[in-house]
């Protein structure tokens, strides 16, 4: 990269270009559950999961979206038996955000595939 | 005279025979639709099934429910009787004037408008008949007057539901209302052409005949006679001409629903065809409205099972399935006893959740048999106390006892199904089943009734009773081999859903109260939901909130000191909202436990060797 140097850098991986990253469907998903952004990654659903998902580190993967083409293959494991909502200081649902997030992951799918939705 | 025996037409019969060849037509088209697309196992069932005594039980229900209406009469007496006016009273005039005119016309086979408009050709007496039979007219006036009564109840449900003990009645679709008026226009026009004809001829019974002799008095009928016939076959018509896309499908569906369920087909996604039978069954009588907990939460939003059953049936977008909190209770009083349950969870889409969910397997067995295994469920982690409480009362029992998912990495997958994951359900259940047999144990017992519900409903698991804790608890006691002390406490039970009325566990809990405590004050309601249910996803946490609260409130109305419950989901739901202590079964037995100084390895081992008999449990 050639330009000025301003005293620092920014590696490649680190940073968030905007020409690459698609927050729709972190923003699709905010529309209709808005509480997911008030996580504050305490954890507490990570330590309850009997199916040992990191729900918290999902989100910020959400959220970045890089290049189209989020996958959480995590959530496939996922037993929806909402423990973690039960603990969530937050309050956040997130036996319905991990069904919705399923829920848009697949209609973008099918989009891309040609599959119509029903 | 002799002519019309041959020839009974008159023009007006045609608008209603349009609309009743129309509606046949496309009810026949219907029928073989739904059984085109039953899966090859209900097509099979079908088969096997229909030259079978089950065809007759089916014609017996049929006119138990579709005409008499008994379940409706159960539920609320006001409603069934207008239901049973209706439809009763309906199908005794279609009857009565079919016999009727097949005894004066001498023919059985004519067209159906004859029959249907038997009294415009026939007044009474106008055919030469040996013997004239006055009963007909009388007859045919008395189901006339008992379909109008039940009309005007119809009507003053639509304005004052109260008057008929419903708190609110079904809001209709413009289409519905306009058949509904179709149909309420239908006999008091019918009473009129019948009077009016009657009147001109000086005959009729004691309701044509006394309201046609009072209009043939106060006027001249007769030019009135054929336009009052024009217009009952046209409102005839119209009834039927939207009868098939209207709530009134459900007069001939609902049939065709009980002999399907008599052969033994129910609600699959491999049935497409069956699902789509069900929705057009509801008749949309409202009475799963005023049963629904969130009717007073969620007011605005149709989330009750009829108008669910709606936006399925007419494709509305809408989101509401992910709403409901699966309680069971509207399914429960449902009088055409629909599957809602299965129903809502087929609508809620498969998208490979779960589907490589994989449980840990209980590694920790070492090749050891017990008798026992006891399955917290992950709820159950979430109130440990319940778990220490479990812990004390099997060291207490003396029982070989293993604690299968005491890593806290099990599930059921009822959960997963609830969410409509049938794929990701099954794979869990597959797994979990075959480790259980695998296992050896004769007796599985769960603390969580949702745990319970999935063993029992979806689990084969032959050679393993499988018990709730309070079974197991109840057992011990019964059998000496645990023992308490009532406590001085008034208690009351709060039934859980998937508990009483999911899986039929009543009497067990209830006779466990009388055990621990001295007065018992549960409240004799259809168990209600505590709010925490894992049915609702999409319910926000305030609903939830004010779902508990108001259970709470209807459940604690004879002021107990303690509110005991058996599920970890409505202990955990119910405690913020308490402000007496909630404590499931296995806290409160322990509480009351007679306590015994633990027994010497040597000396457990002699005790167990007098586990309870697991059948004869």
């Amino acid at each position: 990269m050639s330009g000025k140097n301003f005293g620092f850098v920014i590696k490649a991986g680190r940073q968030i270009d905007i020409d690459v990253t698609d927050s729709t469907l972190a923003d699709d998903i905010a529309l209709e559950v808005g509480a997911w952004r008030a996580c504050i990654s305490c954890g507490s659903c990570v330590a309850t999961c009997p199916a040992g998902i990191s729900f918290r580190s999902e989100l910020p993967t959400l959220n970045r979206a890089f290049q189209h083409n989020v996958e959480l293959p995590t959530l496939k494991s996922c037993f929806l038996c909402g423990k973690c909502q039960l603990v969530c200081p937050r309050g956040i649902p997130t036996r319905y955000l991990s069904i919705l997030i399923m829920q848009k992951l697949q209609s973008r799918k099918n989009v891309a595939e040609g599959i119509p939705s029903v | 005279m002799l002519q019309k025996v041959f020839h009974p037409f008159d023009p007006f019969v045609l608008l209603f025979t349009i609309g009743f060849t129309f509606m046949g037509i496309y009810f026949l088209y219907k029928v073989i639709r739904w059984i085109e697309k039953l899966s090859e196992e209900d097509k099979e069932l079908l088969i096997n099934n229909i030259f079978t005594v089950k065809t007759w039980q089916a014609l017996g229900e049929t006119i138990q429910e579709s005409l008499l209406h008994k379940r409706i009469f159960g539920v609320n007496r006001r409603l069934g009787f207008m239901h049973m006016s209706l439809a009763f009273g309906w199908f005794m005039l279609i009857l009565i004037g079919n016999i009727e005119s097949i005894y004066y016309s001498g023919r059985f086979f004519k067209p159906i408008f004859v029959s249907v408009f038997w009294r415009f050709f026939d007044p009474g007496a106008s055919f030469p008949k040996a013997v004239y039979l006055p009963g007909f007219a009388f007859w045919m006036d008395f189901f006339l007057l008992l379909v109008i009564s039940g009309l005007t109840l119809a009507i003053i449900k639509r304005f004052r539901s109260q008057w008929l003990g419903l708190k609110r009645t079904t809001r209709q679709r413009p289409v519905d209302r306009f058949a509904l008026t179709a149909l309420w226009l239908i006999f008091p026009i019918r009473l009129l052409a019948e009077s009016a004809t009657c009147g001109v001829n000086g005959t009729g019974s004691f309701l044509t005949g006394t309201l046609g002799h009072l209009m043939a008095s106060s006027l001249s009928l007769e030019p009135f006679v054929l336009p009052i016939w024009w217009s009952y076959s046209f409102v005839l018509m119209v009834f039927f001409l939207c009868l098939p896309f209207t709530r009134y499908a459900h007069i001939p569906s609902e049939a065709v629903l009980i002999f399907f369920r008599k052969y033994g087909i129910r609600v699959s996604k491999e049935s497409p065809g069956f699902t789509d039978l069900s929705l057009h069954a509801c008749s949309s009588c409202g009475v799963c409205i005023d049963v629904c907990q969130l009717a007073d939460s969620l007011p605005d939003r149709r989330i009750q099972s009829n108008y669910f059953i709606k936006a399925l049936r007419y494709k509305e977008p809408s989101n509401v399935q992910w709403d409901c909190l699966q309680c069971g209770r509207c399914e429960k009083i449902c009088p055409v006893e629909l599957e809602i349950m299965p129903l809502r969870q087929i609508s809620r889409k498969d998208m490979e959740i779960g589907s490589k969910a994989t449980i840990s397997g209980h590694n920790g067995r070492n090749g050891q048999k017990h008798r026992i295994l006891y399955f917290a469920g992950c709820m159950t982690h979430l109130t440990p106390s319940v778990i220490r409480s479990m812990t004390t009362i099997f060291e207490q029992s003396g029982s070989s006892w293993y604690f299968y998912d005491s890593d806290g990495k099990s599930c059921c997958g009822r959960p997963l199904k609830l969410a409509g994951q049938i794929e990701g359900a099954t794979s869990v259940r597959e797994q979990l089943e075959a480790d259980f047999l695998a296992s050896g144990a004769e007796l599985l017992v769960t603390s969580c009734p949702i745990c319970y519900r999935m063993f029992k409903e979806d689990f084969v698991l032959p050679g393993i009773t499988v018990l709730h804790h309070t079974q197991y608890i109840l057992e011990l006691i019964e059998w000496n081999r645990i023992k308490v002390n009532p406590s001085m406490l008034k208690g009351a039970y709060h039934e859980p859903c998937e508990l009483g009325r999911g899986s039929g566990v009543t009497s067990e809990p209830r006779k466990l109260m009388s055990k621990l405590y001295q007065s018992d004050a549960t409240p004799l309601i259809d168990g209600l939901c505590c709010g925490g249910s894992l049915g609702g996803p999409g319910l926000a946490l305030a609903t939830r909130r004010a779902v508990a609260r108001s259970a709470f409130n209807d459940i604690t109305l004879g002021k107990p000191d303690v509110l005991v419950t058996a599920c970890p989901l409505c202990k955990k739901s119910f405690a913020p909202v308490s402000d007496i202590p909630v404590l499931d079964f296995s806290e409160a037995v322990v509480r009351s436990l007679i306590l015994e100084p633990t027994q010497p390895e040597s000396h457990r081992a002699l005790k167990s060797s007098r586990e309870i008999p697991v059948t004869a449990l």
